[in-house]
Parts: C-alpha cells; structure tokens; sequence
C-alpha cells in the first residue's frame, strides 16, 4: 500500500505530495514583501517565531498564479537541500488549494514516470485518481542550488 | 368845500415842521464837523513841524558830536605820551586827514617852544612846513581831492593866526577862564577860499594849556544835509550859529533870492525874527511860531530848536498854505456833502408831499361829487403805493361797485316788475290746474293698491326659494361630514404604510446580521477543514497507532464540507429575501405617495364643498333682504294711497292760496315802483 499524500492545486493543475515531507497545512497567511527578488518568492512570513520563505509553486512551474481566495493553503515543507540543512529548512509553497488526502498508486498500471528536467526536477511520477490525473511534487528538490542559495540568503538576512 | 390857508395846508405844515428843522439839525452837524476837523488837522501839522525840526536837530547835533570827538582823540593823544614825539605826531593827524573826505584839514599847534625842542627841531630832519620860522610844533594837512588820491597827496603846511584867530585863541581862553579841558566849535571863516568851521580842542599836559588839536570842515558838506532834509520832509531848513550867523540854509535856492550864508542874521530880512529863534532853549520843546515871512510875504510856520553841542539853532519853514492845505480841503469836503445832502433831503421831502397833497386833493374832489349822487365820471387810477395811493384805489373801488350796485337795483326792479305780472297770471293757471289734479289723484290710489296685492304674492314665492336653498345647504354639509371621515381613514393608512416600511427595513438589517453570522460559520467550516487534514498528517505520521484517528479526521472533514455547502445555501436564501424586501419597501414607497395624493385631493373637495355651503348660506341670506323690501314695499304702497288721499284734500285749500297770491302779486308791483322813483336820482355812466 502506498503512503498518504496532499493532493492540491495549483496552476489549474493537481499535485501530490506525501505526507512525510509535509509539516503542516496552514490557512492563507500575509507576507512581508520583499524587494528584488524573484518573482515565484511571494516574500517572507513568521511561522513559529522564524521567519521563512513562501513560494509561489504555480510561478515555480512558469504558470499564471490565480486570484487570492479564502480556500488558498500554505503547505509547510521540509527542503533537504544540500547545504541548507544549517538553518531551519523550511519553506512555504503557496497552493490553489487542498482537495484531499489520499493514497496515490504510482506504480499502478497506467501510472506514467513524468517528464521531468533540470528545472523541474522535483516533479516525479503521475498517477490516475478520484479527482483527475495528479503528479508527485518532492519538496527535497524544489529548489535548484542557485535558487536554494538565494533563499537562505535572504533568510539569513531577515535573521540577523 | 373851501380852499385852506397855506400855514394850515398839508404842504405848509410839513415844511415848517419837518423840512426846516431837518435842514437846520444838518447845518449844524456839518459846521461843527468842519470846525473840530479843522482844529484837529491844525494841531496834526503843528506837530510834524515840531518833529521835523527835533529831527534836524539831532542829525546836527549827531555830526557836531562826532567831530569834536576827532578833535578831542587828536588832542588826548598828546598827553598820553606823544607830547613832543613830532615825528609820530606829524604822521598821526597825516592818517586821520586821509580816513574820509568829509574832514578838509586836521592841524596840532603847540604853545611857542611848548615841548622845549623848537631849536632842535629845525636842525632835525622834521620837514619845514611841520613849524613856523622859530620852530614852534603846528603842521596842518589839507585834504587834495580824496576821491582820486585817498589822502596820499594831502599837502602840509605850517598854521598861522594862532595870536589872533578864533580857533586858538578860543579854546585857550575858555581853558584860562574853566580849568579844563572842553570841545569848542568857531564860528563859520573863509580858509583859502573856503567856508569852513573848526572843531578844536585843547591839549593839556601836566594840567597846564600846551596847545590845540582840531579839524576843520567844509560848509558845503553842511548845505547838503540841509538840503536832504528839506528833501524828506519838503520844509525849508535855516541853521544858525551861536554868534548869529547863517551856517547853512536851503532859503537861498528859492530863485531870485539871495544866499545867506556866512551872513549875521541881523543884516538878512531875518533880522526881526532872529531876536527871538535865538531865545529858543536847548533840548527842551519844539518851538512853532507862526509870522509873515519876510521873503515869501505869505504867512508861514517855523519850527525852532537848538543843538546841543555847538549851540546852534535849527529853524524849519513851511509855509502855512502847505501846512494847512489838507485841513482846508476836509473843511470843503464836508461844507460840500452837508449843502448837497440838506438840498438832497428838503427836495427828497418836498417832492414826496406835494404828491401826498396831490392825491388827497383829487381824492377829496371825487368824495364830494359822490355824495352830490353824481357816479357818471370814472376815478383815475393812481400809481403810488404809500396810504395816499392806497385811498385813492380805495374811492375808485367804492366808486365803482356803487357804479355796478345801482344799476343792478334798476335793473332788479325792472325784472320784479314782470316777474310780479307772471306770478299773477300763474296764480290763476294754478288754481285751474288744482281742480284737474283731484280727479287725478283719484286713479293713483287705486294703481297703488294693485301694487301693493302683487308685492304680496311676490314675497311668498320668494320664501319657498329660500327654503329650498336651505336644505340644499343641510345636504352639502352632510357631504363634508362624510369627506372629512374619509380623510381621516386615508391618514391612518399613510401612517400604517410608514410602520410597514420601517418594519421592512428592521428585516433588511436582521439579514445582514445573518450573513455576518454566515460569514463566520463558513470561516469555523474552512478552520476546521485545515485542522482535519493536519490531523490526518499527524495520524499518518504516527503510523499504525494514527490510522483509527484518520478515520475520524476524514468524517470531521467531510462535516466542514458540508457545513460550507450548507451554508452556500443559506447565504443564497438570504441575498434571495434582501432583494424581496428591498422590491417591497419601494413597494410601499410607491403605494405611500398614492395616499398622501387621494389626501390631498380629499382635502381640496372638502375646501370646495365648504365654499358651495357658504354661497348657499349667503343667498339664504340675500332672499331674507329681498323679501323684507318686498314686505317694505307692500306697506309702501298703502301708505302711498292713504297720502294721495290727502292729497286731493290739499288741492282744494292750494285753489283758495293761489287767489290770495295773485292779489299779493298785485301790491308787489305797487311797491317795486315806489323803489324805481327812489333809484333814478343816481345818475349812472353809460
């Protein structure tokens, strides 16, 4: 039996992401904006006394971000990145919204391995649900070592 | 009516009352007038003289003053350390020569060998012309025409006469005789063709007589003063010296006369007069005397006064036709204005009664021939506005409203007297005439009481329209009544409509209230969603010991979900039942306008109905008055026929009046004749 995973939305697109990697669920959070960076960085928020990055996954994947609404979540992810692990390692991805927990069967028949590339590397396997076609979202690869670099940074930035 | 004597006629009467007196009160004035204007301009030029010759007096004696002052500095120089010190003395009165040209020589004579140097001094360098042949100290300097040289070639010369002459002797023996030292002034003497005095004055060294030092001046100098005089004041001026000579006079240029200088008064025509100028005081009053002047032979003034120092007499002349010309002509100023002002005044006087006298005259005349009855000659007019004029118009209106009176008597009588005939003739016609109207009279009456039946038929019918307007009037105010209630019910439905609506509106703000509740249960729906799905993480995570609590987390998850969707619905109802009450409150709006509208037009139906009951109550009230006259005029028509009943009674009394009339017309035309004889005495113009 396959582990249990978030299935969302974002880009008009549905994503999973397993359970273990997530945190927490959080309703829609304000930002402090910060200046100059990316434009898939929505900016910095508190989230247990720390300040950590939100990202905006829909712009990650280079697809339109959707108006604000009540039914918008923070998923609260571990990043495993290599080097990164000296600070707190999390980051909150800014999701359409979440659907449903369930148990995704990637290596079912009819399941697909996914296009993935460099830049889309954390994009793993699709598999065929209830709720449509969903594809796994590993949140250890989100960010490439640049982008990585960048967010820490600014987050040791914020800190000190 | 005679004519009266002139001492009691209006014109005697005024002149010797008013124009007499009047000219003498006039004559007198003037006269006194002239004499005390005279006395006064006498006495004004009197005393110019006087202060014409206290002015020349003391111009002179300013000068004599001012020169013997020289004299005097000359001579005290000596003793103050120049006495025998030739040299610087020669030099000294060499520079007081030279400082103007009014000083003709300035000399210093020593007494014979005064200062002990006589000897020495003609074996000195001091120049010859300084000393006399022995050596004796007495250089004179004379002035050389100063205007070009200023005293640089005046000439020196030795002095002499001292034994003999005046200028030194004088000073020495008044100094023997006083023992001091004094200015003295010569007489007048010819120097070299010159007429001259001296001023001198004594040097005194050691209290003892060591000569003199003085200046001598020219008399012409003299002459032009007096003569400056006689120009600001016009006067003529004589000076005379102590010794009775004439110094300078401004006489000798009178043509034809003869100069007086340097001559003794007692060998001029002065000679008389001299005696007493000579007695006259110094410094004391002016003198005016008053003669015939000996050259002029015309009478004349002289003012007299005597100088203080050099003791000279100044005499001023004028001649009295100068002095008194201004008195003279204030003297025939007012004798001229008094003559014409008293011809002015009797003539004024005379003119005014002789028209006064005039037109009383004329207007006695008329008042006589009046009373004589004779009215046929017209008064003139007359022009003047005083009393007399006022009289005058007076008579003439008198004159003609007694014209106008007398002939309207006449012609009143004429007139009576056919009037009197006419009223005979009508007498007559009258009592003819009164017969006729009693038959007359008769038919009137019985006219009058138809009248009076149809008045009463009349009043009847008017009192059943009266009755009829009466109940139309009880129904209209029933009308009103009934209008009045309807309007109040159409105000009570205004008023329920208004609670209607505020009621709507109380419903309109529940449902907001309720999507604000809405609102809230959709964020605990959404919370409790995130918190189930963390819940299933967490429970995951705890592996097999979580897996009963998923099970939970997905039932509490699908209860959020359906609460959410739940409240979607209601949310929906109530937008749904907003709009429902939103459409009912312009509902009521609408419905609330078209009740106050059918108010409004209740009210105005009440207002008109209210006017129809007024006019109705109104023309109940017009028949009232209407019937009443009709009554009134029923009982007039009674009253009209009882009258015409008498009446036809007094036509047969008025028959017997007009007989006794017609012969009361007959002595009316008797009298009116004796009145036409008693007029035509007065005769009356055309």
């Amino acid at each position: 039996m396959s582990s249990l995973a978030i299935i969302w939305r974002a880009g008009g697109l549905l994503f999973s992401t397993a359970v273990g990697a997530v945190v927490e669920v959080l309703p829609p959070v304000s930002v402090n904006v910060a200046p100059a960076v990316p434009d898939w960085v929505r900016g910095l928020f508190v989230y247990r006394g720390a300040l950590i990055p939100l990202v905006d996954v829909a712009r990650l994947l280079g697809r339109e971000s959707g108006a604000d609404k009540m039914s918008n979540r923070v998923l609260v992810v571990r990043s495993t990145l290599e080097g990164a692990a000296r600070e707190t390692g999390l980051v909150g991805i800014w999701v359409e919204s979440v659907l449903e927990l369930d148990r995704p069967e990637f290596g079912a028949a009819g399941a697909h391995p996914g296009f993935s590339n460099e830049a889309s590397r954390f994009l793993g396997p699709v598999a065929q649900t209830r709720f449509g076609t969903v594809q796994d979202v590993r949140p250890a690869d989100l960010f490439t070592p640049e982008q990585a670099e960048l967010l820490w940074a600014r987050v040791k930035a914020g800190a000190a | 009516m005679s004519k009266p004597s002139f001492a009691n006629s209006l014109s005697g009467r005024i002149l010797l009352f008013g124009v007499i007196p009047t000219v003498l009160v006039i004559g007198a004035i003037v006269a006194w007038s002239a004499i005390e204007t005279y006395r006064s301009l006498r006495t004004a030029e009197e005393s110019v003289l006087a202060a014409d010759a206290s002015g020349a007096a003391v111009e002179l004696n300013g000068r004599n003053e001012r020169w013997s002052l020289v004299a005097a500095i000359l001579a005290q120089s000596q003793p103050a350390g120049m006495f025998g010190k030739r040299v610087e003395s020669l030099d000294f009165i060499r520079q007081v020569n030279a400082l103007n040209d009014l000083t003709l020589t300035t000399y210093l004579v020593y007494e014979p060998n005064g200062d002990g140097n006589d000897a020495a001094s003609l074996k000195s360098n001091l120049p010859r012309e300084s000393m006399d042949a022995s050596g004796r100290f007495c250089p004179v300097w004379t002035s050389v025409n100063w205007a070009e040289t200023k005293g640089k070639g005046d000439k020196l010369s030795p002095a002499t006469g001292m034994e003999t002459l005046e200028f030194y002797q004088g000073p020495k023996s008044e100094f023997g005789k006083t023992g001091h030292a004094e200015a003295f002034i010569t007489e007048p003497r010819s120097v070299g063709g010159a007429m001259v005095i001296s001023h001198v004055f004594p040097i005194v060294v050691d209290g003892k007589f060591q000569g003199i030092a003085g200046v001598d001046r020219d008399l012409r100098k003299l002459e032009e003063l007096a003569n400056g005089i006689k120009t600001r004041s016009g006067a003529d001026v004589l000076l005379i010296s102590p010794g009775g000579r004439f110094v300078a006079s401004t006489v000798g240029t009178h043509a034809g006369a003869e100069s007086l200088e340097m001559k003794p008064i007692s060998e001029t025509p002065f000679a008389a007069m001299g005696a007493r100028w000579m007695s006259v005081g110094a410094g004391g009053s002016v003198d005016v005397i008053e003669a015939v002047d000996p050259m002029l032979n015309e009478p004349c003034f002289y003012g007299v006064e005597r100088t203080t120092t050099g003791g000279w007499t100044v005499v001023i002349r004028m001649t009295a036709a100068e002095v008194m010309a201004p008195a003279r002509a204030a003297l025939i100023r007012n004798v001229v204005i008094g003559g014409v002002g008293t011809v002015l005044v009797a003539g004024l006087l005379l003119l005014v009664t002789g028209g006064v006298v005039r037109r009383v005259g004329r207007a006695a005349t008329a008042a006589d021939r009046i009373a004589r009855g004779d009215l046929t000659q017209e008064i003139e007019d007359a022009t003047s506005r005083d009393e007399t004029g006022q009289l005058m118009r007076s008579m003439r209106t008198m004159d003609g409203s007694l014209n106008s009176l007398v002939g309207n008597v006449k012609q009143a009588g004429i007139r009576l007297n056919s009037t009197a005939t006419e009223i005979a003739a009508t007498s007559k016609q009258q009592e003819a005439s009164s017969a006729t109207f009693g038959a007359a009279s008769n038919q009137i009456a019985a006219a009058v009481k138809e009248i009076s039946a149809t008045g009463q038929d009349l009043v009847k019918t008017m009192e059943s329209v009266s009755r009829m307007a009466a109940e139309s009037a009880g129904l209209a105010t029933t009308g009103r009544a009934g209008l009045q209630s309807m309007e109040g019910v159409m105000r009570d439905l205004d008023g329920a409509t208004a609670s209607i609506a505020e009621k709507l509106n109380a419903i309109n703000e529940r449902s907001q209230k309720i999507t604000t509740v809405i609102t809230t249960i959709t964020k605990v729906a959404d919370q409790t969603n995130i918190l189930s799905i963390n819940a299933a993480i967490e429970a995951e995570k705890a592996g097999e010991y979580g897996s009963g609590f998923l099970v939970i987390a997905r039932e509490i998850r699908r209860l959020a979900d359906q609460t959410a969707s739940a409240t979607l619905d209601i949310e929906q109802m109530v937008r749904q039942m907003q709009g429902a009450v939103s459409a009912g409150v312009m509902e009521m709006d609408r419905f609330s306008d078209q009740v106050r509208r059918g108010v409004r037009d209740v009210v105005s139906a009440g207002s008109q109905m209210t006017e129809i009951i007024d006019r109705v109550n109104k023309s109940t009230d017009s028949f009232k008055q209407v019937n009443e006259s009709m009554q009134a005029q029923s009982e007039g028509a009674q009253q009209i026929s009882d009258a015409m009943g008498s009446l036809v009674g007094n036509a047969n009394q008025t028959v017997q009046s007009a007989r006794e009339f017609g012969r009361a017309a007959a002595d009316l035309q008797s009298a009116i004749g004796l009145l036409r004889d008693a007029v035509s005495k007065f005769r009356l113009r055309e």
